[in-house]
């Protein structure tokens, strides 16, 4: 399975991007729950309007740097998304400079906002030294001429079911601390990056959200609904080979009228160094 | 609030850390664990929470002032008229802070919170004094 998320450009404009995404039945990055249809991640949205916004600034800069995702503001999860579903893209582009950018985004399905990324910013790297800019080239006319069909392309579905890996320390709905080695063979460096694989924060966001089920002893990751993440950046990239520990703290779930809900703090610690926080809010519905 | 107490506030809110370390004169990268990726992060920061623009690698720009790239820098390492003029361009950090054969690349780390407020303060102080004289400049007689 490939980690593209754009399946076609429909329109750019002065500082917007438009486009789409059709999330397969096959899609990795889905959640089953105990009745109903799978969903898809909330990161893959992310992932999906991250991605289009990174097209309008390929095209701005002519294929020679590619945006870097450090931090953003806020990510509102408004409604989740079935696996099946089209979901419509828009991306506008704050700032757009030599060495840096800022965008927030949406992702739609039926004209209804499902998620919102507010003020999301970064910086450049020489495309040339993340994938071949001819390629990339050649992928953004596709995509802008009716769209570039990758959905069930060959290749291993990404292990997505199990990323938080090893528990070192565990206090049941206070606080998690859990190690994962990233193989340098996960299937999505093949496109995250040809030429310098690093690992999408998307996924590093999913083993956060996963980690938090396991610290709150959930029986299934559906149980917990993301709501919002904020204030979250990444401070280094986590490679192939590299081993990330997640600590996962909180204050314990809050009953609000029939709602349960949880903030917690997650930290990933690569090398004993702080490379990512970010505050998360779920609903706990199991 | 005043513009030190609005600066302080954005960075202790971005580097997480707690207000009463974010001093004026704190030090990012020494005093609060700051890095380079925090930075643009701050910048952004500070540009939403003032609505300005803050030129990018504007230090090092002002700093070289009439000097040319040679004499401001050899081989990366900052000169003596170079490093004369950053200690003007930025008097809120210790002189002895400008050690001889800085690099270019260590100048962020000179960087106090002092430093985000006075590029603050600048950029606010040219936009008024640019609104100003547009207002100047298109304002209609009244007789």
């Amino acid at each position: 399975m490939r980690f593209l998320f754009v399946d076609a450009i429909t329109g750019i404009g002065e500082g917007t991007i438009s486009g789409y995404r059709h999330f397969p039945v096959t899609d990795p990055m889905q959640y089953v729950p105990h009745a109903g249809s799978a969903q898809v991640a909330s990161g893959a949205m992310c992932e999906a309007v991250g991605q289009l916004a990174s097209w309008y600034c390929l095209k701005q800069n002519k294929f020679q740097s590619r945006p870097v995702f450090l931090f953003a503001d806020s990510i509102d999860v408004l409604k989740p998304v079935y696996v099946g579903a089209r979901v419509d893209l828009r991306a506008e582009i704050h700032s757009l400079e030599d060495d840096a950018f800022r965008f927030s985004g949406e992702a739609l399905v039926d004209g209804e906002v499902c998620q919102r990324i507010n003020d999301c910013g970064g910086m450049f790297m020489p495309l040339a030294n993340l994938e071949d800019p001819e390629v990339a080239a050649k992928r953004f006319e596709s995509l802008c001429s009716g769209g570039l069909i990758l959905n069930g392309a060959a290749g291993s579905p990404y292990p997505f079911a199990n990323l938080v890996g090893e528990i070192l320390a565990h206090d049941e709905g206070r606080k998690i601390h859990a190690r994962r080695t990233f193989n340098a063979s996960e299937p999505f460096y093949a496109d995250h990056f040809p030429r310098f694989p690093v690992t999408p924060i998307v996924m590093l966001n999913e083993m956060i959200g996963q980690a938090t089920v396991r610290m709150l002893g959930l029986s299934r990751d559906t149980a917990l609904r993301p709501l919002a993440i904020s204030r979250i950046k990444i401070r280094s990239f986590v490679a192939p080979g590299d081993s990330c520990e997640t600590v996962v703290t909180s204050q314990g779930i809050r009953t609000v009228g029939s709602r349960k809900l949880l903030d917690a703090t997650a930290e990933l610690i690569k090398d004993g160094k702080r490379i990512l926080r970010g505050e998360y809010f779920y609903e706990v519905t199991e | 609030m005043k513009t030190i107490e609005r600066v302080r506030a954005v960075i202790a809110d971005a580097l997480y850390a707690d207000l009463d370390k974010v001093t004026p004169t704190a030090i990012l990268m020494a005093d609060l664990g700051a890095e380079s990726i925090d930075f643009l992060d701050i910048m952004f920061r500070l540009e939403k929470e003032f609505n300005i623009r803050l030129p990018r690698g504007e230090i090092e720009q002002k700093a070289r002032g009439q000097l040319s790239e040679a004499e401001f820098a050899v081989e990366g390492r900052i000169t003596d008229a170079g490093l004369s003029n950053l200690r003007v361009m930025m008097p809120e950090v210790p002189a002895a802070a400008f050690k001889a054969n800085l690099h270019l690349r260590e100048i962020p780390t000179l960087f106090t919170v002092g430093t985000f407020a006075r590029m603050v303060q600048e950029q606010l102080d040219l936009e008024v004094g640019v609104n100003v004289s547009s207002t100047a400049d298109t304002a209609v007689p009244l007789s």
